[in-house]
C-alpha cells in the first residue's frame, strides 16, 4: 500500500484524477491541518478539532480533590457513580457537570433544579432496572480531597470532605 | 516562487497523495472502521442526553453557536437508531456513499452531543474526521455489497490514487493529533509565553517544573487509582515507585508524540513510532483505565500496509499451502493424536477452569494472609507429589510403548512404587509438620494434603497415556475438579471455608480421581492382573530416580518461590506470588497436555525422523505462541474483572511467570528427546542448573521487590535451562552425525 514503486515522472499517476477532485482532497487536507493548528496555536478547542491537552496539566504535589455525588438513605450515605447511576454520563463528565453547578451557588432556584434533575435521572434509571441502588432521600455533592499515597491505600479515608450542596429527592 | 510551489506539488505531494493502488485496502479499512464504530456505540443510548437539564448545557459549545438544538427524547432515539443502522450499512457497503453520508451527519450530532455538557472529550473528534475522509472517498469499491453488485455487472476497479489519498489524510489527522498532545504536555497552557517571550529561564522552567522532569507522571499513575469508576491493576503503582522510570516514560511519551508527523514520510518512523504510540495507548488503557475500549484502533489500522500483505498471501498461495500442510498431518497416527489432543485439551481446560475457580473463590472468601498460607501449603503438596511419584510415570509411558507385552507387570510396579513412596512421604511430613512451629490449622491442612497425596501419586494417568486413551482419564479428573469446586462453593456460601475444609476437599478430590480412573481403566480399557516383579521395580527405580530429582528440581523455579516468599517475606506477598504461580500452573498443565500426546510419538519409531521433527517444530511454535497470547489475555481479564483489587499486584508477576512456564515447556520438549536418547542425566543437569540459577538469584531480586523479583528470577532461570537443553541436543546431533548413526535427522520417513 504505502511503499509500492514510485510512479514514473513522465506518466504521473495522479493525472487520472480530475482537478476538481484533487481540489476537494487538498481542501480537506487544509481543513484538517488548519483546524488543528488554530487550536494548537490559540489554545482553544473547536470540536472535532482539538489541541489534545489531556494530562498536560501539571501536578506539582500529590494532592487530589474530586467532586463526588452521594445518595442519602435511612441507613446513611452511599457513594454514587456515573455508570450506572446517572446514564448516559461518564464519571469524568458527571464531575464536570456537578462542578458546573458552582455557577449557580447564588441562585437557589437553579441549583435545586439542577440537583433535582440529577435525582430524577437516578430514580428513572433505578426504576428501569439499570442499577440496583436504593431509593434516596437526599442527594449530596462533596468536594473530597486526598493526599496521594504510594499504594493508594487511603482511598476510603480521604483527608477532607466538604459538603457543597444537598438537595431533597422528590417522593414521586 | 509560484512555479516552485507547483513543482513541489507535482513532484512530491501528488505522488504522495495519489499513488495508485487497488481498492482492497481502503475497502477493508472502511469495513473495519464502521464495524468497530458500531461495536463501540451499539450499547450506548444517546437518547439519555435529552434527560439532562439545559442548566448543564454549555453556552460556548459549537452546537450553541450554530443554533443546533438538543432534540427531544423520542426524536433522539430515532436519530440514534438510524445512525446505528447507517453504520452497519456503511460497514457492509450497502448504498455505501449514502449510508456513510447519513452516518457522518448523524454521527456529528450524536458524537458531538456529550461535549455540550460541561466538558470536551477527545477521542471522538479524530473518529469523526476519519469518517469525513471516508465519506468523501471511493472506499465502497471493495469489500462491499455495492462492489460485489458492480463486479457482477462486469465493472472493473483499476488501481487509482483515489484509493490512496483517504489513507494519507487519516494519517495526517492522526499525526497532528499526537503532535498536538505532545506539544500540549510540553508547554502546558501556554502561560509561560505570555510574559516576556522566550528566555533561558523558560528552558530551566521546562526542565525543572514542566511535564518532563518532575513527579507529575508519578502522581498521574497514582491518582487514577483514586477514581471510583475503574478497577486498575497495581502495576501503575509499582511504576510510580520509581521516579527514574516515570521520568523515562514522560520523556519517551513526549518524544514519540511530537515525532509522530515524521511517520507521514518515513518508513522507519512508521515502523517505530506508530507501534510505540499504540503501546503507549495500550498502557494508558491498562494502567490508567483511559479509553479501555481502545476507540482509536480503527485509526491505527490505517497504518498497516495491508496491500503488500494481501499481495504476498496471493503470491505465496498460502491458502493452498496451509491445506497441503494440514493434509500431511492426517495420517492415522496424526488423526488419533488430534482426537486425543482435542478431548484431553478440552477436558483439562475445563478441569483447570474449575481449579482456578476454586482458587478465585478462596481469594474472595479468605483474607489475603490466610490465602497466602493455603496457597503455600498447596504448592508444598506439589513437592510431595514429585517425591511420591518417584519419577516413575514418564518411565512407565516409555516402557509400555517399547514393551506392550509387559503391561501388567509395569502397571503393578507403578502401583507398588507410587504407593510405598507416597506413604513414606505422608508419614514423614506428618512427623515434621507436627514438630514444626506452625499453627494447628496450618498443621492440619498440610497433614491432610500429604495423606491425600497418596491418591494423587497412584493415579493411572501413565497407563491411559501409554495406550493413547488420555481422554478417559481426563473425564474423571474433570468431574473430580467439578465436584471439588461445588464443595468449595457450598463452603463459601455457608461461610465455612476453613483450613481443614480446604484440606478435605483437595484430599477427597485426588482420592475420587484415582478410584474413578482405576474403575474406568479396569472395566473399559484393560483388566488389571497383579504381576509383581522385584527386578522390574528395581529396573524402573534405576531409571526413574534421576527423573524424580529432575522433576523436583525443575519445579523449583515455577513453584518454590511461594514457599521462599512465605517464609522470608510473609503471607501477604506469598498470596500474590501464589496466585501468579497458580495461574502459571494452569498454563503449564494445558501446555503440558500437548507433551503428553506428543511424547509417545517422540518415543515411537518415527520420533527421530527429520520430517517428524520438522512437523513437530512447526506445530510446537504455533501452539506455544497461541497459548501464550491466550494466557496473557486471560490473565489480564482475570485480574481486571474477577480477582479482588487487593490481589492486583500479582498481574505483572503472573505475566512474567507465564513466560517462564513457556520456556520450561520448550525445555521439556527438548528434554523428551534427551530421555528417548537415554540422556536422562543431561535433562537432570539442565534442571539442576535452572534451579541453582533461580535459588542464586531469587534472594537478591527479592530484596528489590518480593513478588516481581521472584518472577524475574524465574524467567532468568528458565531461560538458562532452555538454552542448556538446546545446546545438549545440538551436541548430541553433532555427535550422531559424526559417527554416522542412521537416525536423528538422517532418515527421510514416509510415515
Amino acid at each position: 500500500m504505502a511503499e509500492s514503486p514510485q510512479p514514473s515522472e513522465s506518466k504521473p499517476s495522479a493525472n487520472k484524477i480530475s482537478l476538481s477532485r484533487r481540489s476537494i482532497v487538498y481542501s480537506l487536507a487544509a481543513l484538517l491541518l488548519a483546524g488543528h493548528l488554530i487550536d494548537i496555536v490559540f489554545f482553544t478547542e473547536h470540536w472535532p478539532f482539538s489541541r489534545y491537552p489531556m494530562y498536560s496539566r501539571l501536578m506539582s504535589e500529590p494532592k487530589l480533590t474530586k467532586v463526588r455525588v452521594y445518595g442519602v438513605t435511612d441507613d446513611g450515605e452511599v457513594p454514587l457513580t456515573a455508570e450506572p447511576h446517572f446514564p448516559p454520563l461518564t464519571m469524568s463528565r458527571l464531575s464536570a457537570v456537578v462542578s458546573r453547578m458552582g455557577e449557580y451557588r447564588n441562585d437557589s432556584t437553579k441549583m435545586s433544579a439542577a440537583m433535582g434533575n440529577l435525582a430524577t435521572i437516578y430514580e428513572r434509571a433505578r426504576r428501569a432496572g439499570k442499577h440496583d441502588g436504593p431509593k434516596l432521600k437526599f442527594l449530596r455533592v462533596y468536594a473530597v480531597s486526598w493526599t496521594l499515597k504510594p499504594w493508594a491505600d487511603n482511598i476510603e479515608q480521604p483527608d477532607k470532605r466538604v459538603l457543597l450542596v444537598e438537595a431533597q429527592c422528590s417522593e414521586g | 516562487m509560484k512555479g516552485s510551489v507547483l513543482d513541489l506539488q507535482r513532484r512530491v505531494v501528488d505522488p504522495y497523495l495519489f499513488q495508485p493502488q487497488g481498492p482492497g485496502t481502503l475497502g477493508f479499512l472502511r469495513l473495519f472502521f464502521f464495524s468497530y464504530l458500531f461495536w463501540l456505540y451499539v450499547g450506548v443510548d444517546h437518547s439519555g442526553w435529552a434527560d439532562l437539564s439545559s442548566l448543564f448545557w454549555t453556552t460556548w459549545s459549537e452546537f450553541d453557536l450554530l443554533g443546533i438544538p438538543p432534540l427531544a427524547k423520542p426524536l433522539l432515539r430515532i436519530v440514534d437508531l438510524t445512525w446505528k443502522a447507517s453504520l452497519v450499512a456503511a460497514a457492509i457497503g450497502l448504498w455505501t456513499r449514502h449510508s456513510m453520508t447519513v452516518s457522518l451527519l448523524l454521527g456529528t450530532y450524536l458524537m458531538g452531543m456529550p461535549h455540550n455538557f460541561s466538558k470536551i472529550g477527545h477521542y471522538q473528534g479524530l473518529l469523526l474526521l476519519a469518517m469525513l475522509v471516508l465519506t468523501l472517498s471511493h472506499c465502497g469499491d471493495a469489500w462491499s455489497i455495492d462492489a460485489w453488485r458492480k463486479r457482477k455487472q462486469g465493472h472493473k476497479f483499476e488501481p487509482s490514487g483515489e484509493y490512496t489519498w483517504p489513507i494519507r489524510l487519516v494519517w495526517l489527522a492522526f499525526a497532528i493529533a499526537f503532535f498536538a498532545a505532545g506539544w500540549a504536555k510540553l508547554i502546558g497552557d501556554g502561560s509561560v509565553f505570555t510574559a516576556r517571550g522566550w528566555t533561558w529561564d523558560h528552558a530551566w522552567f521546562f526542565a525543572k517544573e514542566g511535564w518532563l522532569f518532575n513527579d507529575n507522571l508519578k502522581y498521574q499513575f497514582m491518582l487514577h487509582h483514586y477514581l471510583d469508576d475503574r478497577d486498575l491493576p497495581a502495576l501503575g503503582l509499582y511504576i510510580a515507585q520509581s521516579s527514574g522510570l516515570c521520568m523515562f516514560l514522560a520523556v519517551s511519551t513526549i518524544i514519540v508524540e511530537m515525532l509522530a508527523p515524521a511517520a507521514l514520510f518515513s518508513r522507519v518512523a512508521r515502523c517505530t513510532l506508530i507501534p510505540s504510540l499504540f503501546l503507549m495507548q495500550l498502557g494508558n488503557a491498562m494502567l490508567l483505565g483511559v479509553h479501555q475500549s481502545f476507540p482509536w484502533l480503527p485509526i491505527y489500522m490505517f497504518w498497516i500496509p495491508w496491500g503488500p500483505w494481501g499481495q504476498w498471501i496471493r503470491d505465496a498461495n498460502l491458502l493452498r499451502r496451509f491445506r497441503e500442510v494440514g493434509r500431511s498431518y492426517l495420517t492415522a497416527a496424526g488423526k488419533q493424536a488430534a482426537n486425543n489432543l482435542f478431548w484431553l485439551t478440552s477436558l483439562t481446560i475445563l478441569g483447570q477452569l474449575c481449579a482456578l475457580g476454586g482458587v478465585f473463590l478462596m481469594t474472595e472468601a479468605m483474607g489475603k494472609a490466610t490465602f497466602g498460607l493455603v496457597v503455600t501449603a498447596l504448592f508444598m503438596q506439589r513437592y510431595f507429589l514429585r517425591v511420591g511419584c518417584a519419577g516413575v510415570k514418564p518411565i512407565i509411558v516409555r516402557e509400555i510403548a517399547k514393551n506392550p507385552d509387559q503391561l501388567d507387570m509395569l502397571a503393578t510396579s507403578h502401583f507398588v512404587i507410587t504407593l510405598v513412596s507416597s506413604s513414606l512421604v505422608a508419614i514423614l511430613t506428618t512427623v515434621v509438620v507436627w514438630l514444626a512451629p506452625v499453627t494447628t490449622d496450618e498443621r492440619l491442612l498440610i497433614t491432610l494434603l500429604a495423606w491425600g497425596n497418596i491418591a494423587a501419586c497412584t493415579n493411572l494417568r501413565p497407563l491411559f497415556d501409554a495406550q493413547h486413551q488420555q481422554p478417559k482419564g481426563a473425564w474423571v479428573t474433570f468431574f473430580s475438579e467439578l465436584v471439588a469446586l461445588g464443595a468449595l462453593m457450598v463452603m463459601c456460601a455457608y461461610g465455612q471455608i476453613t483450613f481443614v475444609g480446604v484440606g478435605l476437599v483437595f484430599a477427597g478430590k485426588w482420592l475420587f480421581t484415582t478410584l474413578g480412573q482405576a474403575a474406568l481403566y479396569h472395566w473399559t480399557t484393560r483388566r488389571f492382573h497383579w504381576n509383581f516383579s522385584g527386578a522390574n521395580i528395581r529396573f524402573l527405580l534405576n531409571s526413574s530416580w534421576p527423573i524424580m530429582l529432575t522433576l523436583i528440581v525443575s519445579s523449583i523455579p515455577l513453584t518454590f518461590g511461594v514457599v521462599i516468599v512465605r517464609y522470608f517475606k510473609g503471607e501477604e506477598f506469598a498470596a500474590d506470588i501464589g496466585l501468579a504461580q497458580q495461574l502459571t500452573t494452569a498454563f503449564v498443565t494445558i501446555v503440558g497436555l500437548c507433551g503428553r500426546v506428543i511424547d509417545p510419538h517422540i518415543a515411537g519409531q518415527y520420533g527421530l525422523r527429520k520430517t517428524f521433527i520438522k512437523k513437530l517444530a512447526v506445530f510446537a511454535s504455533v501452539m506455544w505462541l497461541t497459548l501464550y497470547a491466550i494466557a496473557l489475555g486471560g490473565t489480564y481479564i482475570v485480574f481486571t474483572y474477577i480477582i479482588r483489587q487487593e490481589f492486583s499486584g500479582a498481574l505483572l508477576p503472573a505475566a512474567l511467570m507465564l513466560l517462564g512456564a513457556l520456556l520450561v515447556d520448550i525445555a521439556r520438549m527438548g528434554g523428551s528427546y534427551l530421555v528417548v536418547l537415554r540422556r536422562e542425566r543431561r535433562v537432570f543437569h539442565a534442571n539442576l542448573l535452572t534451579a541453582i540459577t533461580f535459588l542464586a538469584t531469587v534472594f537478591a531480586f527479592m530484596q528489590i521487590h518480593p513478588v516481581i523479583g521472584t518472577s524475574v528470577a524465574t524467567v532468568l532461570a528458565t531461560s538458562v535451562g532452555a538454552v542448556f537443553i538446546g545446546l545438549s541436543l545440538y551436541a548430541e546431533y553433532r555427535n550422531r552425525c559424526s559417527i554416522g548413526t542412521p537416525d536423528w535427522s538422517l532418515g527421510e520417513s514416509s510415515e
